[in-house]
């Protein structure tokens, strides 16, 4: 029978990454991310659900869901200042591209491409910016979104090929011209 | 879930290669797949193009990312240790995961080969050396760590659990106490953010921002002082002439001196005893409304025309919405006892006869309020009638009071310092505060140049961090009166209690100076938030600058009343007395609609409410704003009545009609319904809507027939009406009562009084001496 400390452990090292991306990418805020995956564990330490690693991934990402939407409903309660907003808008990240032309093209570049995210239907882009954004692996995906894992290799193929064709449409076009998708 | 299409072959073979590409192929068919792939070039180059791709994506996408956006914070992770009760390995500190592994191995290991039929006391015990070894590691760990980046005291296990709600609760205190001008205790909450969360930039920035402000504020304090000595200089400069006050009020053109009659008066020296005052010459009929106010300042008062008589057979209808504010009589007061005569266009007659409580019945069958409709002859003129039209409304014990959520919001601007001002403001308050009951909640807002919270929603069960914020306030800034409001209706919201009490109270000497200035963007504002069920009331202090006009405007718009509060008796009446009225409303557009007779009746006045009427299709449209009854409040109209018959005064003829026939001079018997020969006076309707819900309104009818009785023999609420109808006629210098003088409204109150438990009529009859006064009235001149 495992100890708490090391189940609390062996989960941080397999889901850690997964629940904050999947937090970011559904709220976009990393200070309510990071707090919605604190509230998730200490939830896990409080509930301990059994079953092994793999098995835990939906409770996970549920308990996930929810401690999101609990967070949000506080915020909004008190509209004041959140220290932890102030803290993220200061932390921005500096810039490892090495000359500004390639920092620009880099940037629309990634703009581009998440605006061509954004024009997918809902749940290919959740699914692309868990993939991509994140690194889930498909059966987190699948966990956390609710679908099957084949469902997911089914619907992920698709969004990207979407987004090649577009990305294929920027390639050839001269630059100057905005792409809109 | 949508059942996607059947799949295409194409379709197949590119998910099946985007799951090479992304290493998620299924663990079934790698090694064939992965053959096959490296046979066919056309798929081994679409392969290797997809996977660049997904490569360019993922690489695009998480550059988005910020650096350690995928790990939990430090703090974070001791939390949750501690939490479950071990300190782990970190995760940076992987390497020593394998070593205190192995350490366990080998524990295991030897304790295995000791002993096979282990009992469960000695696992125990194995259990607990395998951790003492890994936390003696972990510890040694860590301090290398402490080294290079000492860790803040930890926090105790007990607040451990919520430390983001109580950084975010110190944060407030702190932001709550900058507010209050307590820089001291500001820094001190925002140290201790610091000491539970060290990279907090809000708690640092904020630090900032109090060392400024100290020092801003000795800087707007020096450049305050010197102006000030500026302006008291300046001002003993400025003479005042007669008629051209420096006033701004809405009247239009100035009154019509005779520029001849100015010339040829001659000043009695007496008569500058007090330069502040403007003197009339003594020929002159002061009989405009449009007059201005006689203090050197810009408190200013909207006038309209008097209602004037009108004929039944041009308007047989006659309508309006009630009024419970209260302010006019408060403001006349006032200037009684500064030894001033009242501003003309200050005096509203609805607001006088209805600062008296009426004990006229209670309603009895459950509906909010009582109609009555009562007759008898009017004082100043014995052969028109007066009808007395009042509602009463239903009581409601103390304890039935719904629990509230009230916002205080509270003009702290530089105008409000003086003693009858923000001091008196603060008195009120307490006050107000002494009534409600532990489930109550109140929050505290002030503006001044900005916003600001000085008190969010705190149960009255803390009275005293209530009082205590009510006696920090202090005066100070310009005046941004939409910020300070808007400020206010979200934390009303943010508090709301359905079927609760929910008002914001607004004490103010109606300085709208900074921000918008627009009544039109006001008032919709308002509006807006009442029909959320948030309801406005407004009290106004101060003498000087007191925007009567834009305070009475927004209590209408918010549907609360508006008191002026010019003592502390007063703000006992309006808060005390009155609590569960100005606090309860028990119904809300409530319109009152009168058809007269035209067999018995040739024309009437509606003495008042001149601000309140409505077109007559507004009676029946729900949608219409009216005004609202607050629990035991009364409401009382005056009708003055020309009875039908040869005696009747002829008002001036209209001219024949040029294109219609010309309508006969009575209605002609055969336009009379039969109810017309019932000898009936007139209807009374009143319309009012249930103030929760949207259910449509709801009608009272009563019909009232002439008794005939003299003033004299009339009930005493009639007649104490009356004495205080006729106190704002002399006030107002109607036109319409030439006959009446001071000694008949002394001989109506006196006989009228009754028992006065709380001494207000006593006191209006003490006004009655000081208000003849000073305004002597057109019989004596």
């Amino acid at each position: 029978m495992p100890s708490p400390a090391d189940r609390l452990s062996s989960v941080l090292r397999r889901y850690e990454r997964p629940l904050l991306g999947y937090a970011f990418v559904r709220c976009g805020d990393h200070g309510l991310a990071q707090d919605a995956v604190q509230e998730t564990l200490q939830r896990f330490l409080r509930h301990a659900p059994s079953g092994d690693l793999e098995s835990l991934a939906p409770w996970l990402f549920t308990t996930c869901r929810h401690a999101l939407t609990d967070l949000h409903r506080k915020a909004n309660r008190h509209p004041l200042a959140d220290p932890r907003a102030d803290a993220n808008a200061a932390s921005e990240p500096l810039s490892t591209s090495p000359s500004p032309d390639e920092a620009l093209e880099a940037k629309e570049t990634a703009h581009f491409l998440l605006r061509c995210i954004a024009a997918l239907p809902d749940i290919q882009q959740e699914i692309v910016r868990l993939k991509f954004e994140t690194g889930l692996t498909y059966r987190d995906i699948a966990a956390a979104t609710g679908l099957t894992i084949a469902n997911t290799g089914w619907l992920l193929p698709q969004a990207v090929a979407t987004l090649r064709a577009d990305w294929q449409r920027l390639e050839s076009a001269p630059p100057t011209i905005s792409v809109s998708c | 879930m949508k059942t996607p299409p059947e799949p295409t072959a194409a379709q197949q073979s590119t998910a099946r290669l985007t799951a090479w590409a992304l290493a998620e192929l299924p663990a079934s068919s790698p090694s064939d797949f992965e053959s096959k792939l490296l046979a066919d070039p056309d798929l081994k180059t679409e392969a290797e193009a997809l996977r660049d791709f997904c490569n360019v994506l993922g690489a695009e996408l998480s550059s988005t990312l910020p650096s350690g956006a995928l790990e939990l914070p430090a703090a974070a992770r001791r939390q949750l240790e501690m939490a479950a009760g071990t300190p782990a390995p970190r995760r940076t500190l992987l390497w020593l995961l394998p070593l205190s592994v192995a350490a366990c191995f080998a524990f295991l290991l030897i304790g295995h080969r000791a002993a096979t039929g282990k009992t469960a006391e000695k696992q125990q015990a194995e259990r607990t050396a395998k951790i003492a070894e890994a936390e003696t590691r972990v510890r040694a760990a860590l301090s290398v760590e402490n080294a290079k980046n000492p860790d803040p005291p930890k926090p105790s296990p007990n607040l451990a659990v919520n430390q983001s709600e109580e950084v975010r609760r110190l944060y407030k205190m702190g932001e709550g106490y900058f507010d209050l001008g307590e820089f001291q205790n500001a820094e001190e909450h925002f140290n201790k953010v610091l000491a539970l969360d060290p990279t907090n930039p809000a708690a640092r920035r904020a630090l900032e921002k109090t060392a400024r402000e100290v020092n801003n504020y000795y800087q707007a304090a020096n450049d305050h002082t010197r102006l000030k000595m500026l302006n008291d200089v300046d001002s003993l400069w400025v003479t005042p002439l007669p008629g051209i006050q420096g006033s701004e009020s809405k009247n239009d053109s100035a009154p019509s001196l005779q520029k001849q009659e100015v010339a040829d008066w001659e000043p009695h020296p007496d008569q500058f005893s007090d330069l502040n005052r403007p003197v009339y010459p003594p020929g002159l009929q002061v009989a405009e409304k449009n007059l201005p106010d006689s203090t050197s300042s810009a408190a200013t008062y909207r006038g309209l025309p008097e209602n004037s008589f009108v004929t039944v057979k041009n308007q047989p209808l006659s309508t309006f919405s009630i009024d419970v504010d209260t302010a006019s009589y408060a403001i006349a007061r006032r200037y009684l006892y500064q030894g001033e005569r009242p501003p003309v266009a200050s005096v509203r007659l609805e607001e006088m006869i209805n600062y008296f409580p009426m004990d006229d019945a209670a309603p009895v069958d459950g509906k909010p309020f009582a109609l009555h409709v009562e007759s008898a002859s009017a004082p100043w003129q014995t052969e028109h009638r007066l009808v007395r039209v009042a509602l009463k409304g239903r009581a409601m014990p103390a304890g039935e009071r719904p629990a509230a959520r009230l916002v205080f919001l509270v003009d702290t601007s530089g105008s409000m310092e003086q003693s009858n001002k923000l001091p008196l403001v603060q008195q009120t308050l307490q006050l107000l505060l002494a009534q409600l009951a532990p489930a109550d909640h109140v929050a505290l807002v002030t503006y001044a140049g900005e916003s600001r919270v000085v008190l969010p929603s705190t149960p009255v069960s803390e009275r005293s961090v209530i009082s205590a914020a009510i006696d920090s306030l202090s005066s100070g800034g310009g005046t941004n009166g939409s910020g300070g409001i808007n400020a206010a209706y979200e934390l009303a919201r943010s508090s709301f209690l359905p079927a609760g009490v929910n008002r914001v109270i607004l004490a103010t000497d109606g300085d709208f100076n900074v921000g918008v200035t627009d009544e039109a963007e006001l008032k919709s504002l308002i509006t807006r938030e009442a029909k959320s069920g948030v309801y406005l009331s407004v009290l106004g202090f101060g003498s000087d600058n007191l925007k009567d006009t834009t305070a009475e405007l927004l209590a209408d718009a918010g549907n609360g009343n508006y008191a002026y509060i010019d003592s502390l008796s007063e703000a006992r009446r309006a808060l005390v007395t009155q609590l569960q009225g100005t606090l309860t409303t028990i119904a809300r557009d409530v319109k009152i609609q009168v058809e007269f007779n035209p067999a018995q009746v040739a024309s009437y006045r509606l003495l008042g409410y001149e601000n309140r009427a409505l077109a007559n299709q507004d009676f029946n449209d729900d949608t219409r704003d009216a005004g609202e009854i607050g629990a035991g409040h009364s409401v009382t109209a005056l009708y003055e009545i020309v009875p039908a018959g040869p005696a009747a005064p002829s008002l001036p003829a209209t001219d024949p009609l040029k294109y219609q026939a010309n309508p006969p001079a009575l209605p002609a018997p055969a336009n009379l319904t039969p109810q017309a020969t019932t000898g009936e006076l007139l209807t009374v309707k009143v319309r009012y809507q249930l103030p929760e819900g949207k259910a449509p309104s709801q009608l009272i009818e009563v019909a009232l027939k002439d008794s005939g009785n003299t003033w004299e023999q009339a009930s005493a609420n009639f007649r104490w009406t009356a004495a205080v109808a006729g106190y704002a006629l002399l006030l107002a210098n109607s036109q319409h009562a030439p006959s009446l003088t001071w000694d008949t409204v002394r001989t109506l109150a006196g006989g009228a009084k009754g028992p006065d438990p709380e001494g207000f009529r006593g006191e209006f009859l003490q006004l009655i001496g000081k208000a003849a006064g000073v305004a002597p009235g057109p019989a004596h001149q």
